[in-house]
């Protein structure tokens, strides 16, 4: 009885103040007040009851004349995201516009036009709450300052009109075929009649003009950038969302018979793919989020090509909902804050927003996390939704569309890290803005915290996540990790290097996402963790603040992203064969494909030669202290995340035979790249690329025997060895030009310990290693003593390096040199480096002969020095061509990619929109027909 | 099956297909709202068209939808209207 109570909150209480707004009789305080409280209960109480099924029949009329109405989970989730964003931007919008009456009228209109979308199940009670919404929203645009002549919301009101009456057309049509109009009895009696698949197309066309999928979306951008802030919001997120979930309810009921996979992924695809084009090549913040909702939606509509026969078709459509929420939440903080950075920069083209970051650090807070979960970060609703839906269409074998799913990902990074980037360029000036109102900053962090914490709720309620934990090989990449970080940090915290709060925040929550997934016992925590580290690290990056690290920034992070992107695709592939936990021996079961995508994104982490073109380009130009972090300890993640898929009891893989011949071959290419090197921290490096040939010999030699347990613990052994001795030589070269000529003498026998160790000199930890891992390559068929080369280029790198040192002039100000316990701790790291493989020589002593281990180190010695006296001088300076793996992207600024600039203008043309209805139409009948 | 009520069916195809090629054909704004007022019509004429039941009686129904969605073209209408006058009299 009492849930009756439900329609009349959400529906009737906004009629009410709809006519009370109309008839002045309480301000639009009041209004605010006595509405938002009223409607949240109803959605409360709907959600606490919608499980028990509960229908509503107005005026007590039963089907099939009478009108029903009910809840579902699917709806229940919108109609929460409705709520939650309407009262929101209510607030936001009361502070905006004040109180204009009619505003608040149409506003409260359009609220219960929604709540009626989302209730009603009758398809004529649909087209009149289409028709409100239409309408109030056509009268909040022409309100709007920005839209003075009405332009934009006329054109959006002749559309949606148009789109109305071709909804309500297929509603005359299903009407006469089956003689009711409530959406779950005419899914009962479907047929295949030609003019059932007419209504379709009609119904579907009235749709599709409304959730503005391309090529019938021309009247969006226009519309929501002329709207004020919290309109545009609501149009956003939330009344293109209706149309969406109608097409969904049409096709899942009464046109379910009728469905044709290919129609909605060429549409799905379409917005997807052109939607993104788009919005990367506008200059206003603006249209780029308009042109984002259009990509959006192209993934809701990617649900409908699935055959609802899946068996994780349910998980996919809570997936898209789950999307559908989250890109309400994240769409509605973007505009919000587009707004408020209008007021503040005094218009909204991008390159009026450089180095705004500074000025609005929460306002960019919460544009980080609402693109972020657009973009799909784990684990924010967004990643929560686009895993689902990909499961779905992995399981399908989709592939075409799965492939330009993850491109219209990308695509969507792009646009948002582009105007990201612009806002935290550095700028000469610093004029301190007048600061905001705390709800222009607080709503925006708001709604896309709540799109984070939409996929916290979805993974925790799944139970995806295992516990922490400490192994052996956790404790073993976690020490060179606790050493650094101990000393990178307390180095930022006496001698700050650059001195900016910005930088100390971000190692802390790098040196976080880095103990994150160290501890990882399972692949979602794992991913995660990576995914953050590689933003974090772009950041780490950014703060050098030169053009270089911009060039540097940028390489890196559409490297990173590229992993990201083939990483979640494993991902995806994983869940569909079982759980993520490691110890559950995941990589036996994957499909090669889905090895191999794992292997290429784990090697581009790493910086695995081939793939490693970031590498030499991104650690020289961060920030000392960045540098050490990123060769130290970052880029062995990429060697954690291949070890823990490769348990003991994986069988063994044939390929490493080769790989390990491949890894050899980096290490000395990586020599003489490095040799040719300009500066010390481009030659370290291209050690550490070198460096990561070898380790990934030694995992290839691994996957012949994963049971070795011999060689695992060398492999960690040499990752910790690696990570100290490389930390502390970046640190070295990082304060070496302000080290005056006495303390350079110190600091450079530190750098000849850690240096000797990385080349494998006689009594090192280094040696100790790498007779080991060739001792154990040798006892599987491999020829062990190709690591003599490895150390041939190391050596003859380390010599390059101490050349370039010893001709870098002091610079005059030595006097800021950091304190002496800092270098005490510095030393450390060198020492470490040294010392504590050798301790193993305890517990897992090297069977071969010390002798024969040492008469090889010193011959590479040798033979380094024999090359290096002959060549007399370096060549002082030469460089290759630098051979990038990528293209540059049309980034910096947004160049108009000629072709589809203009195929844009023409598609906004109103004769347009007729070609593309009839093409639309052509399509629909090829496919379904 | 051509019974004395297929002419109206035939009508409304017509009508619908004359309103959408003018609509996306003419550029005059006031020929846009008239062909979408004749659109409206002929969607109409199709609900009262399908109120004729097999038994020969006629369904109340669809002339409920008719006389809602009548109200709902009238108010449209206005409303175009009514951005017509905003637009030709330059905004406020």
């Amino acid at each position: 009885m009492t849930a009756n109570l439900v329609p009349v909150l959400l529906v009737i209480v906004p009629l009410l103040l709809t006519i009370s707004a109309f008839l002045r009789v309480l301000t639009p305080k009041w209004q605010l007040s006595i509405g938002i409280p009223l409607i949240s209960l109803g959605t409360v109480w709907a959600m606490m009851t919608h499980t028990a099924n509960v229908t509503w029949s107005l005026g007590g009329w039963a089907l099939p004349v009478g009108i029903q109405w009910s809840l579902n989970a699917t709806s229940v989730a919108l109609l929460a995201m409705t709520t939650t964003i309407t009262g929101i931007a209510g607030y936001a919008g009361y502070r905006h516009v004040g109180s204009r009456g009619e505003h608040w009228t149409l506003w409260w209109l359009l609220w219960g036009a929604l709540n009626v979308l989302w209730l009603s199940r009758d398809l004529f009670n649909v087209y009149v709450a289409l028709e409100l919404v239409t309408l109030s929203a056509a009268g909040l645009i022409v309100l709007s300052p920005k839209d003075v002549h009405g332009i934009a919301a006329l054109r959006y009101v002749l559309v949606a009109i148009v789109a109305s009456l071709f909804y309500l057309f297929g509603i005359g049509i299903l009407y006469g075929l089956y003689g009711t109009l409530d959406v779950d009895l005419i899914s009962q009696q479907a047929t295949l009649e030609p003019a059932h698949t007419l209504a379709a197309l009609s119904i579907t066309l009235g749709l599709l003009i409304k959730a503005a999928a391309v090529p019938l979306h021309s009247w969006l951008p226009q519309a929501h950038t002329r709207a004020s802030p919290h309109v545009s919001a609501m149009l956003s997120a939330v009344v293109v969302a209706v149309a969406v979930y109608w097409l969904w309810q049409l096709w899942q009921g009464p046109f379910r018979a009728l469905i044709s996979p290919s129609l909605f992924a060429t549409l799905g695809c379409l917005s997807l793919l052109w939607g993104g084009i788009n919005a990367l090549q506008q200059t206003q913040l603006k249209r780029l989020v308009a042109y984002s909702t259009v990509s959006q939606m192209g993934y809701a509509l990617l649900l409908l090509s699935l055959p609802p026969t899946l068996s994780t078709y349910s998980l996919a459509y809570q997936g898209t909902t789950a999307l559908l929420v989250a890109h309400g939440l994240a769409k509605a903080a973007l505009f919000l804050i587009a707004g408020a950075l209008v007021a503040s920069h005094g218009g909204d083209h991008l390159h009026r927003l450089t180095g705004s970051a500074y000025q609005h650090p929460w306002l960019w807070g919460g544009f980080a996390l609402a693109a972020g979960s657009l973009v799909g970060f784990p684990p924010s609703g967004g990643f929560m939704g686009k895993w689902w839906l990909f499961i779905g269409l992995w399981e399908a074998e989709r592939w075409v569309t799965a492939g330009l799913f993850t491109l219209g990902t990308l695509l969507t990074a792009a646009y948002f890290f582009r105007v990201v980037a612009i806002a935290l360029r550095p700028v000469a000036f610093d004029v301190r803005h007048t600061p905001f109102h705390w709800a222009q900053s607080g709503l925006p962090l708001l709604l896309g915290g709540l799109a984070w914490g939409v996929g916290v709720v979805l993974i925790a309620q799944q139970g995806l996540l295992a516990r922490l934990s400490i192994d052996i090989t956790t404790a073993l990449f976690g020490l060179p990790a606790l050493l650094v970080w101990a000393l990178v940090l307390m180095w930022q915290h006496q001698h700050p290097s650059p001195p900016r709060r910005v930088f100390t925040g971000l190692l802390w929550a790098t040196a976080l996402a880095h103990g994150l997934a160290l501890l990882a016992q399972d692949w979602l925590t794992f991913y995660i963790a990576l995914a953050w580290l590689g933003v974090l690290c772009w950041l780490l990056i950014l703060q050098s603040a030169t053009a270089a690290s911009e060039r540097a920034g940028r390489l890196y992070l559409a490297m990173m992203l590229l992993a990201e992107v083939l990483l979640f695709v494993a991902t995806a592939a994983m869940v569909t064969h079982q759980a993520l936990a490691f110890d559950s021996g995941t990589f036996m079961h994957l499909s090669p494909f889905a090895v191999l995508l794992l292997a290429v994104a784990l090697a581009i982490k790493a910086g695995v030669f081939g793939v490693h073109g970031w590498l030499p380009i991104a650690h020289p130009a961060a920030p000392a202290l960045a540098s050490a972090l990123l060769s130290g300890v970052m880029i062995k993640l990429g060697v954690l995340g291949a070890l823990r898929l490769l348990t003991e009891s994986t069988p063994a893989v044939a390929a490493g035979q080769g790989l390990f011949y491949f890894g050899l071959g980096a290490a000395l290419y990586a020599g003489v790249r490095g040799l040719v090197a300009n500066t010390p921290k481009t030659v370290l490096a291209w050690s550490s690329v070198g460096q990561i040939g070898v380790l990934t010999a030694g995992i290839s030699a691994l996957l012949l025997a994963p049971d070795h347990s011999a060689l695992r613990t060398a492999i960690l052994l040499l990752v910790m060895s690696h990570g100290l001795a490389k930390a502390a030589l970046f640190i070295g070269t990082g304060q070496w030009s302000a080290l005056a000529t006495r303390s350079r003498r110190w600091v450079s026998w530190g750098m000849t310990v850690a240096a000797l160790t990385l080349i494998g000199a006689p009594l090192s930890g280094g040696l100790y290693i790498k007779s080991w891992i060739s001792y154990a390559a040798d006892s599987v068929g491999l020829v062990g003593d190709g690591l003599i080369l490895a150390s041939i280029a190391t050596a003859g790198l380390m010599l390059r390096f101490a050349w370039l040192l010893r001709h870098q002039q002091p610079t005059s100000n030595a006097s800021t040199t950091p304190a002496a316990w800092l270098w005490w701790g510095w030393g450390l790291l060198c020492a470490g480096a040294w010392l504590i493989p050798l301790a193993w020589q305890v517990w897992l002593p090297y069977p071969g002969s010390w002798y024969l281990a040492t008469a090889k180190a010193v011959m590479a010695l040798m033979v380094t020095f024999v090359f290096a006296s002959t060549l007399q001088v370096w060549p002082p300076s030469f460089s290759l061509v630098n051979t990038l793996p990528l293209p540059s992207l049309p980034w910096q600024h947004a160049s108009r990619l000629r072709l589809t600039w203009v195929i844009e203008r023409r598609l906004r043309h109103w004769s347009s929109l007729g070609i593309m209805l009839v093409a639309t139409s052509v399509l629909f009948l090829v496919l379904v027909g | 099956m051509l019974t004395l009520f297929t002419p109206y069916a035939l009508l409304a195809a017509m009508l619908c297909i004359m309103a959408l090629v003018a609509l996306f054909h003419r550029q005059h704004l006031i020929h846009r709202l008239l062909a979408i007022n004749v659109l409206s019509s002929a969607t109409f004429l199709l609900l009262v068209y399908i109120a004729r039941t097999p038994q020969g009686s006629v369904d109340t129904v669809p002339h409920a939808l008719v006389l809602t969605g009548i109200v709902v073209a009238v108010s449209t209408t206005a409303v175009v209207l009514a951005l017509y006058l905003h637009r030709f009299r330059g905004g406020r």
